[in-house]
């Protein structure tokens, strides 16, 4: 039960993207912040990296960052939309956190 | 290191372009600036012992553990997921 | 209620990492939770140079963190080797390398690596906010 955060579009390498999601084992969370939220977006259901979670990975994105680069709508139906509060409240829910930067 | 110092266990995994960091035989003095390799045989003296490289990341860019300037431990994704699992904080650096 | 500690990697206008670490550091706050330490490390300590005049229709980040640690009364440590190497100092250490003046903002104090041990050992989570 780990909370990750990612904060790089696929643009900074996606063999970055790959070795966070590689770290992810079942029950594990991933919040994507700054401009990882470009690469949520990239995330979508059948794609190569999604394809790399387990099923049961738990998936965010920063709301204030979709806002910030207006790309909201592109970001896969699955994933939860959380502000500031709720990113403090799952840094709780989870025993570590882990900032993949 | 300054972990180590205050006592605290500490399991140093280097992985993604991370492992480049330990290629032997590097040499900063051309450019002036500081040999980065050079501080790592020094983990032996702050008692840090558990110096784990992953796997994958090594063969993605070819390397093996005779390019290394310490000795390392391989280790497969599963057993990073269980290092990150057990650990209370996790620096990325 | 828990406790956080907060890493800021980034300088100030050159990543989000500051800003991130900002708006985190008020909502835990907001929250009801407390804030052991914040820990300013490598180029996240341009984020207490007493220097910087950004334009007045951005935020002053800078600033916005001083307001939060006069505020809160939160420790804020700015960690001395990544500061003296990137030109922050403050008055004492001004006075020791010859400089002509100190640039820390009030409410940042300069301290070392083991406050980082320190408070991953004292704070219910840690993060890390980096470029």
């Amino acid at each position: 039960m780990t909370l990750y955060t990612y904060n790089k579009s696929t643009d900074a390498g996606e063999q970055r993207l790959r070795a966070c999601l590689r770290m992810l084992a079942a029950g594990d969370s991933l919040l994507f912040i700054e401009d990882g939220v470009y690469a949520a977006a990239q995330m979508g259901k059948g794609t190569d990296f999604r394809n790399m979670l387990p099923a049961d990975v738990v998936l965010y994105a920063l709301a204030p960052d979709l806002a910030a680069r207006a790309i909201s709508a592109k970001i896969p139906a699955d994933f939860f939309k959380i502000d500031y509060s709720d990113f403090v409240r799952l840094c709780l829910e989870h025993p570590r956190v882990v900032n993949w930067n | 290191m300054t972990a180590a110092v205050f006592e605290q266990p500490v399991t140093v995994l280097f992985c993604g372009d991370g492992v480049w960091q330990l290629l032997s035989g590097q040499n900063g003095e051309g450019l002036q600036v500081k040999t980065l390799a050079r501080i790592f045989p020094a983990f032996d003296l702050y008692d840090i012992r558990e110096i784990q490289v992953a796997q994958s990341s090594m063969t993605e860019r070819g390397l093996h553990p005779g390019d290394l300037v310490v000795d390392v431990e391989l280790v497969a994704d599963e057993q990073v997921r269980e290092l990150i699992a057990s650990s209370k904080t996790v620096f990325v650096f | 209620m828990s406790s956080f500690s907060l890493v800021v990697h980034g300088a100030p206008y050159t990543s989000q990492a500051s800003v991130s670490a900002l708006h985190f550091c008020r909502a835990a706050l907001a929250g009801g939770h407390t804030i052991y330490r914040l820990f300013f490390f490598q180029d996240g300590v341009h984020n207490a140079s007493a220097l910087i005049v950004p334009p007045q229709d951005e935020l002053h980040i800078p600033h916005a963190w001083q307001q939060l640690i006069q505020q809160y009364g939160l420790d804020a440590i700015v960690c001395v080797s990544s500061a003296l190497k990137r030109g922050l100092v403050n008055d004492e250490e001004a006075a020791r390398y010859d400089k002509p003046a100190g640039n820390v903002l009030p409410g940042f104090t300069v301290g070392g690596l083991g406050q980082l041990i320190d408070a991953l050992q004292h704070s219910d989570r840690l993060l890390n906010f980096a470029p």
